[in-house]
């Protein structure tokens, strides 16, 4: 997977994770406040081997970082997981 | 007989409460996207504070080109270069008209469409070769 469509599919979940924190306050009521997002998608595996790589990454700046998985459910769409914090 | 005119009673406007929701989401190990929005105590869209694409060069995260609607209008914010860390204002062929939240789903497809357009120019102003993508 090239640079370029990894960063298009992480805009594409990154917009439909941000819709959902903005209408769903209380999924992330208990997690800190200045963390950093990385999103597995349910169904893309090449791009989440790209982005459990990128999760490492951010980990060694020493960021507060919250694993986001999308789920298949209606009801749950994404699951949050912390890292490292 | 004279007409009474109406008092208007001005209702008292109870001040809502604003929060800020900041969301930082890497793209790559290079570049990054970040949301700020600000919502009121009905989840009503206020402002949007800002949306920005950031790049790591030489290990500095640098932000190439951001939107805000901070007056009223989203426009565009976009960093000259490197060595010069001012930024160029316009509304050129950004949305005009729609709602808050309307503007805030503009500017991240605007980025989608053309962040990799906004970090090659940004890295032809700074003279540099972006080997990235």
């Amino acid at each position: 997977m090239t640079k370029k469509k990894q960063a298009i599919k992480n805009l594409d979940l990154s917009q439909k994770l941000a819709e959902y924190i903005a209408s769903n306050p209380m999924a992330v009521k208990n997690l800190p406040k200045k963390s950093t997002f990385v999103v597995l998608s349910s169904v893309d595996h090449k791009l989440n081997v790209e982005n459990q790589k990128l999760i490492d990454s951010v980990v060694a700046e020493g960021k507060k970082v919250i694993k986001v998985v999308q789920t298949k459910d209606k009801f749950n769409p994404w699951k949050f997981s912390p890292v490292a914090y | 007989m004279k007409k009474q005119k109406r008092k208007k009673f001005h209702k008292y406007k109870s001040r809502s409460k604003e929060s800020l929701v900041t969301s930082e989401f890497p793209l790559t190990e290079q570049d990054r996207i970040t949301y700020s929005y600000k919502k009121d105590d009905r989840g009503k869209y206020i402002e949007v504070t800002n949306v920005s694409y950031e790049g790591r060069i030489r290990d500095e995260w640098i932000t190439i080109v951001r939107y805000d609607s901070s007056h009223g209008y989203l426009h565009r914010h976009t960093r000259i270069s490197l060595s010069n860390e001012s930024e160029t204002t316009h509304t050129n062929r950004v949305i005009k008209r729609g709602s808050h939240h309307k503007w805030l789903t503009w500017a991240i497809k605007d980025l989608r469409a053309n962040f990799v357009d906004y970090r090659r120019l940004f890295f032809k102003r700074s003279k540099t070769i972006d080997n990235y993508y």
